[in-house]
């Protein structure tokens, strides 16, 4: 059984290099988290006593402004960072897209990247060789695979991602904003991969600005708000709550049979 | 099995460890990719670390040979070995220490054991070792007959050594203990470096004194030779020296002198207390090392 359980976890920074006297003011802003400064020190609070149950078949969308800790609870549900205080408890099979500029080696090929991304998701090296041929075929990125990744443009990074996640059958999907850089006609493909995926015993959790993409791939929401889950529920209601409106209200019929909501 | 993040135990240092180990092909890719990288579009590739090895050496020995007025043919293969040896453990100090810092990017990207980056320094530094161990097998071609004479000479006037046998084999079990001593090299000077990041600018300047004080261009017999029965405290230079003992439990069996258990129970000693220390590491701060790479 798939699971996500986090209990009271909280995730502090320390910032060494910052001088804390230019600090001494607790700086709370309206971006990012909060800044402590008891400690010598000073410290971001990225995350603030977050408890949360995630269980199979949730398609999660995480919304937010800039620097409200969704990366962060990303990785925190990744297991990248543990707790600095209460617990997390991860059952399943983890695979997250990131940021894509970091995590891959821009100097090896695209096969190269395939191969050491799935390794690190915990495949064989034969494992990958027999599906070399599926996220070829996923990607269309064909003859570029075997040419260095620095000739990549963001999108086919993207896809190379997608395509080596999507292909290991992963049961915990993580995938940050910068996925949106693919054009529409391969977001359609791999949004049914991705649901599909989900369907077969699976989790997502989906951060990302942009509306139209969280449509299409979840069906809740978490809203945080400076390190907080702000509110936890159907993907309408937080949305209704964060934009301030009914972001479904000007859908045709058609859509929204498709997108599975009611009206 | 679900992944519990609470607490900090040995429990979860152990399982670090055993699926680091678990995942050799990751971190055996990842080794040879390194090598592979930095000799991406040069001709020869990965034997310039060969070639620059053999010119160091031969330069070296020369020198040496003429200034410490000591046969060539026994010196400069205990010279090469001993500087092969040197590189390996040079590399596990200096890269060990920046073992997390420099993989920085897929520690916040990709969730794995620590224990994966260090293996990864480590296997690089072994199959570096392997191409430098090619000039060992020239200079042991050329010097084969200087080598298994009975009661050889390091140095004039220095301790007669027995010469090249079948104990040459000793040789492996040192080089797999060495290889385990940088594993826990890598973890706990990864894991101090990546807190307080003056460490590898301590080890960096250490590491050239260090050089000329481990008797790698000098034999120890030098020291008796020079200083005659006074020599008492000078010794201890040497054998207060813990890379000394690793150095000699694989050059001795290498190019056949005298060889003595003491080297093996020191290294066996560090070894033990290393991984105490690393693993005592790996309990309190593994889980913190994503939030300060």
């Amino acid at each position: 059984m798939v699971s996500i359980e986090v209990q009271n976890a909280s995730v502090d920074f320390p910032i060494f290099d910052a001088k804390t006297r230019s600090l001494k003011k607790a700086v709370l802003g309206k971006v990012g988290g909060k800044i402590g400064t008891e400690t010598r020190v000073p410290i971001i609070e990225a995350l603030h006593d977050i408890t949360l149950t995630l269980n199979e078949g949730d398609r999660v969308a995480l919304v937010g402004h800039n620097g409200a800790g969704k990366s962060t609870l990303l990785r925190l549900l990744s297991g990248i960072y543990e707790p600095t205080r209460g617990t997390s408890k991860i059952n399943g099979k983890i695979a997250p897209v990131f940021d894509l500029a970091v995590g891959m080696d821009p100097e090896i090929s695209g096969l190269e990247n395939i191969m050491i991304r799935g390794l690190f998701l915990g495949m064989s090296r034969k494992q990958m060789e027999a599906r070399v041929e599926d996220i070829s075929q996923f990607t269309e990125l064909g003859d570029y695979l075997h040419l260095p990744l620095r000739t990549y443009s963001t999108g086919m990074r993207v896809r190379l991602a997608l395509g080596v996640v999507t292909s290991i059958d992963p049961e915990i999907l993580l995938l940050d904003e910068g996925i949106g850089a693919v054009d529409a006609a391969f977001m359609a493909k791999a949004r049914d991969r991705l649901v599909d995926l989900v369907r077969r015993s699976g989790m997502l959790v989906f951060a990302s600005h942009s509306d139209d993409l969280l449509f299409e791939l979840c069906n809740t929401a978490i809203w945080m708000d400076e390190g907080r889950v702000k509110m936890h529920g159907s993907l309408r209601e937080v949305l209704t709550a964060y934009k301030g409106r009914d972001p479904f209200e000007h859908m045709s019929k058609e859509t929204l049979e498709r997108l599975g909501e009611t009206l | 099995m679900p992944v519990v993040h609470a607490g900090r135990t040995f429990s979860r240092a152990v399982e670090d460890l055993r699926q680091g180990f678990a995942q050799r092909e990751l971190w055996g890719h990842l080794g040879w990719q390194d090598i592979k990288q930095r000799y991406r579009r040069s001709v020869i590739g990965p034997l310039w670390i060969t070639l620059s090895m053999a010119v160091t050496a031969a330069g070296l020995g020369l020198l040496y040979s003429t200034l410490f007025d000591t046969e060539i043919g026994t010196f400069l293969p205990y010279l090469t070995v001993g500087f092969i040896v040197w590189n390996f453990m040079l590399g596990c100090m200096t890269e060990g220490a920046d073992t997390f810092i420099s993989n920085e990017g897929l520690i916040k990207h990709l969730p794995a054991p620590l224990t994966v980056y260090a293996l990864r320094t480590v296997w690089r530094l072994a199959l570096m070792f392997v191409h430098n161990l090619l000039v060992y097998l020239v200079v042991l071609a050329i010097f084969f007959p200087d080598l298994v004479q009975d009661d050889y000479l390091l140095s004039k006037g220095g301790i007669p050594q027995p010469g090249l046998d079948w104990t040459i084999i000793n040789a492996v079990p040192a080089f797999v203990l060495l290889a385990l001593n940088g594993t826990w090299v890598a973890l706990l000077f990864g894991i101090i470096s990546t807190r307080y990041r003056d460490i590898p600018q301590v080890i960096g300047a250490l590491t050239q004194l260090l050089f000329f004080m481990t008797p790698i261009v000098w034999p120890v017999d030098l020291i008796t030779r020079k200083l005659g029965t006074s020599a008492g405290w000078m010794v201890w230079v040497a054998e207060l020296n813990p890379l000394y003992h690793f150095i000699q439990i694989i050059r001795a069996p290498l190019i056949g002198s005298q060889q003595s258990w003491h080297h093996w129970a020191v290294v066996g000693g560090i070894t033990i207390v290393g991984w105490a220390l690393a693993m005592l590491a790996m309990r309190n701060y593994r889980s913190r090392v994503s939030y300060w790479v």
